[in-house]
């Protein structure tokens, strides 16, 4: 394109950001109830605490042993939103959820493993009880829970392969030791998020 | 491209830019979150005992080594979480401010005299006192902001406070470093010094 197309171009576009509109981030513009599950992990901080720390877990875990359970933890995201969309009401699974992410929190601290078996049924557990409480919640917002239960388990797979893959590549010494540090502030605020829900708005 | 055409265009780009800022837009995305995690952000930094004894334990540590040097901020977040959880609900811990000034006299004191008892010794006096530290926050904590942002602000900057003290603690490499942070530790020890004596004439 030679110099006074690109000038044209350039005009043309600043003549557009003359027209008076206002910005909204996130308004008018549905991207759909896939992706709604997508973001939900991220857009929902205690949802973003439960899949952080079942992460760090996993990527605390041997390499052969990866597949087994990050396989159990998104089957077991699948089911528990699937549950959910079913509209079946379990008002404590959200308080296992939270109790989850604080075990395992302090497990990703103290760099402690219990048995295989062992943690492949904690982390089920845990992830079933976010993708039913990460879809129950949303129940009101979304349109069409088939597409929602795949997106959620979509987002969840996002941030297990991302955070995983981070921890695989930097594995030195002083990397190991924060990712305990992340770990220990997990726990730490679930617990301070878990104390002020019980009491309460003062 | 020639030079002229090339300052032709960024003349352009810059215009445009400006003519950015002439918009009337509104732009509003996740205000309350983000107020909720700096109100949280900056509590621990409200009260000059609370930093104090925070950078001491992250002197100390540095001043012990590994692995004191990470076990003790590891620690000290998860058991100030469990003295928070009894500040928010409200359970009676007797003499907090006290504990809390008694904390910056002792941490004060070990960096000064350069104690290094066995780790374990190290991190249950250092967990000892960050009960007192949590439970005066725990009593200040809102319930009226979004408890996972006020507490993640709340952790993360606790944790920006113990890497500063390790940082500092750095100091010890140094040729006369020790000095330097025994000295400092004197410091500690006459500002927690006169805390208590505030506390007690008050």
């Amino acid at each position: 394109m030679r110099a006074g197309g690109l000038a044209c171009v350039a005009g043309l576009a600043a003549a557009l950001c003359l027209v008076p509109t206002v910005a909204f981030a996130h308004g008018t513009l549905a991207a759909g109830d896939f992706y709604a599950g997508v973001l939900q992990p991220v857009t929902h901080p205690e949802s973003l605490l439960v899949v952080l720390a079942l992460a760090l877990l996993a990527g605390q875990q041997p390499e052969p042993n990866l597949p087994s359970l990050l396989g159990a933890i998104l089957v077991a995201t699948l089911l528990g939103s699937a549950l959910a969309a079913t509209r079946v009401a379990l008002p404590s699974l959200p308080w296992v959820a939270r109790a989850g992410a604080l075990i395992a929190g302090i497990l990703v601290a103290a760099r402690w493993a219990p048995h295989w078996i062992a943690l492949v049924v904690f982390a089920a557990i845990v992830a079933a009880s976010h993708g039913y409480s990460a879809t129950f919640g949303e129940l009101e917002e979304i349109e069409r829970p088939l597409l929602y239960v795949p997106g959620l388990v979509a987002g969840v797979l996002l941030i297990l392969g991302n955070v995983v893959s981070l921890m695989l590549r930097f594995d030195a010494f002083w990397t190991q030791v924060a990712y305990r540090i992340v770990g220990s502030w997990i726990a730490t605020i679930t617990l301070l998020v878990s104390a002020l829900e019980l009491r309460g708005p003062s | 491209m020639s030079r002229r055409t090339l300052r032709f265009e960024r003349t352009g780009v810059l215009v445009g830019a400006l003519v950015l800022v002439l918009l009337p837009s509104v732009a509003q995305a996740h205000t309350g979150s983000i107020g909720g995690f700096w109100a949280g952000f900056l509590h621990p930094l409200g009260g000059i005992d609370h930093v104090l004894a925070m950078l001491a334990v992250g002197i100390w540590g540095a001043q012990l080594g590994p692995p004191a040097l990470w076990i003790l901020p590891v620690a000290f977040p998860m058991v100030m979480a469990l003295g928070g959880v009894a500040g928010i609900i409200g359970l009676p811990v007797p003499w907090v401010e006290l504990g809390i000034a008694m904390s910056v006299i002792v941490l004060g004191s070990m960096i000064a005299l350069d104690q290094r008892p066995p780790l374990w010794v190290a991190a249950l006096l250092v967990a000892f006192f960050a009960i007192f530290h949590g439970y005066a926050h725990g009593l200040e904590l809102p319930g009226q902001v979004g408890a996972v942002e006020y507490s993640a602000g709340f952790v993360l900057s606790t944790g920006l406070i113990h890497l500063t003290g390790i940082l500092i603690g750095f100091v010890i490499k140094l040729p006369s470093g020790l000095h330097i942070l025994r000295a400092g530790g004197t410091v500690i020890v006459i500002i927690g010094l006169y805390l208590a004596a505030s506390l007690l004439l008050a």
